[in-house]
């Protein structure tokens, strides 16, 4: 129960830092949602790099890893509001700059995933 | 007050995707795709599309749509889950996967934006 605590507290953090990624950088609205692709995709990054240097060699206290990994950092990124923005670009006829969000979202999520699982295995 | 929402949301979101995720492991549905992490991303994308339809006021969008809906789905831990199924040579689980969430989930949101 203490741990569903600590996350909840992780949570909070995260999506404050998310919403104040989209106060700070937020375009006018029906704009290419590029804020939310920057968060979405810097997560990406992070939990990657996070994943193989702090979880894999067990260098915090498991709850902490949940806090950070599955609280902080899980919900600052975001997949139902991509969904949903990809959907209002379709709706106002922007198909081109859906196609890119998608795209670049998908693969730069996975690539800098990738980047920083490999940069977090590295010996230091 | 809507930075007071956002944060309540999302320590809600977090706790009930956790409890979610990790029931679905427990319960051996992780087993060959990360189901629990697919269901909160498309459960959490139709539920957005249903409060985006019916023109939610501030308290809604910061609370339920920004807040809670934004830390239950997860854009980080999908890509993980992915390069994980990459690393073990399960390329084509992680094509079924990430294919899967992106058309289920914009799927998911077009049915609660335009269909309910």
């Amino acid at each position: 129960m203490r741990l569903y605590v600590w996350m909840a507290a992780g949570g909070a953090l995260g999506s404050l830092l998310r919403y104040l990624v989209d106060r700070l950088f937020a375009a006018a609205p029906g704009v290419f949602p590029w804020e939310t692709m920057a968060a979405n995709i810097a997560g990406c990054f992070l939990l990657g790099w996070f994943t193989s240097r702090i979880i894999q060699r067990k260098a915090w206290p498991s709850m902490w890893e949940a806090v950070v990994g599955t609280g902080v950092i899980g919900a600052f990124t975001t997949f139902s509001t991509f969904s949903m923005e990809t959907i209002q670009l379709i709706e106002n006829g922007a198909l081109l700059a859906a196609g890119i969000y998608v795209l670049v979202s998908a693969a730069g999520g996975l690539v800098t995933a990738g980047i920083g699982y490999r940069a977090g295995r590295r010996k230091s | 007050m809507t930075w007071l929402l956002v944060a309540i949301g999302g320590a809600l979101g977090a706790a009930a995707r956790a409890a979610l995720v990790s029931w679905s492991k427990e319960n051996g549905w992780d087993r060959t795709l990360p189901l629990g992490t697919m269901f909160v991303n498309v459960s959490g994308s139709f539920v957005l599309g249903l409060i985006v339809a019916r023109g939610a006021g501030i308290t809604e969008t910061a609370g339920i749509g920004i807040g809670f809906l934004g830390a239950f789905t997860t854009f980080s831990a999908f890509n993980m889950e992915m390069i994980q199924k990459i690393e073990a040579g399960e390329g084509r689980t992680a094509l079924l996967y990430g294919g899967g969430s992106y058309a289920l989930g914009l799927l998911a949101a077009a049915a609660g934006y335009f269909l309910v």
